[in-house]
């Protein structure tokens, strides 16, 4: 082989040609939805950009519900678990396929680990297309002392723009990030921004590395060797010690973030006569055992209801559904089993229908 | 031989780019959020 001119100037004019074919293929489909039509991609958000794309994109505005919610909504507890097919048993999923039958578009921005503050800085990204109703799944670690505040509170960086200044002050960090890593964030934001195959593989590689980079490689190897049994033991008292600082004996602060993020958010949903549906999502309480403070959960619970009962009024329909479920349906702590997540899914329709 | 050269390089140009989608499409974990799994 001969490294000449010409061989530079082939290898050149294809790889640039690719580049440029690529770029104009994924901005003549992404408008269309292809991709959110045929890849079930909702359960994580890469970037603002994506974001966008997808509330402009993924569904029709017309008869459009939003879902919003945590891990709660999509597939991570379920892979984790195993399950096949596993994208096709979530909430999202089942809520989606069933709306779509009665003529309602559902899009679903429920991703792992989202808070409040991020609910909030999602609001002023719709608030442009406001949807003709939002269900908005609560869950008891949104509320916990461990999010409550400084930059813990907010999941996703991206969306800290989006945020009144006072509730970015709040969210600032104990230690300024260094320059390298506001170069990276800055980096990667700005190729998700303007370079669409950038963009569209952050999202598509959610579809492998799911929940994470670090699960996949666990299911690979489990494929090869099969998988160990004893873990399964290691992993639940993992999770048990990971979620208790959630159940611990803690009374929510109404002067914490995400009661100041809940009331701001509600009252940009009521000042545009967004009709919303707020739901507690299920607990399982025989998972937590010893780890659940009864006395601050019941409070917790009874709190809640109170702080929700003036916008009673204004369109918003609250359900505490803490109890809803038996300990059999659950996955864990508050994931649902595929036959849970279909049940939750008739509820929900039924709640949305008033007909609960 | 000129002519030759080049479509060996078009085609070492297309190994790359196909290296390239897979380097964009494998590498990195999903950066965007700040609790990769979160709740486990």
């Amino acid at each position: 082989m001969t490294l000449n001119k010409p061989f530079f100037l082939g290898a050149l004019t294809s790889f640039a040609g690719l580049l440029i074919l690529s770029e104009i293929l994924l901005r003549s489909t992404v408008p269309s939805g292809f991709w959110y039509r045929h890849f079930e991609v909702s359960g994580d958000m890469t970037s603002l950009a994506e974001l966008r794309d997808r509330l402009q994109y993924a569904a029709p505005s017309d008869h459009r519900v939003l879902l919003l919610g945590d891990s709660v909504l999509g597939a991570s507890a379920l892979m984790e678990h195993r399950l096949t097919q596993a994208r096709e048993k979530t909430i999202s999923y089942l809520l989606r396929k069933d709306m779509a039958a009665t003529g309602i578009h559902a899009l679903s921005l429920g991703s792992d680990g989202l808070l409040l503050p991020d609910i909030l800085g999602l609001t002023q990204e719709f608030s442009t297309r406001p949807p003709e109703k939002i269900i908005l799944l609560l869950n008891f670690r949104m509320f916990s002392m461990e999010f409550a505040e400084g930059s813990k509170a907010l999941s996703r960086n991206f969306l800290q723009a989006d945020l009144p200044e006072d509730i970015q002050k709040r969210l600032a960090p104990d230690k300024v990030p260094t320059p390298e890593t506001l170069l990276s964030d800055r980096l990667y934001a700005g190729m998700c921004d303007h370079w669409e195959l950038f963009r569209e593989t952050q999202m598509l590689k959610t579809l492998w590395y799911y929940p994470s980079q670090k699960d996949f490689f666990q299911r690979f190897l489990e494929g090869i060797v099969g998988k160990n049994e004893a873990q399964s033991d290691i992993l639940e008292a993992a999770l048990k010690q990971k979620v208790a600082s959630y159940y611990q004996p803690y009374l929510w602060d109404r002067s914490a973030l995400p009661f100041t993020c809940l009331k701001e958010i509600l009252d940009q949903w009521t000042k545009k006569h967004i009709p919303v549906d707020v739901v507690l999502t299920p607990q399982n309480r025989k998972f937590l055992g010893g780890y659940l403070d009864k006395p601050s959960f019941e409070k917790n619970r009874r709190s809640l209801k109170a702080f929700l009962k003036i916008y009673a009024q204004r369109g918003v329909v609250y359900r505490d559904w803490a109890d809803r479920y038996p300990p059999g349906m659950f996955l864990d702590h508050c994931h649902l089993t595929p036959e849970g997540n279909a049940r939750y899914t008739e509820d929900l329709m039924l709640s949305c229908e008033g007909r609960d | 031989m000129k002519n030759n050269d080049f479509w060996k390089g078009f085609g070492i140009g297309v190994v790359l780019f196909a290296l390239f989608l897979a380097i964009l499409l494998f590498s990195g974990d999903l950066s965007a959020s700040k609790f990769i799994y979160v709740d486990f």
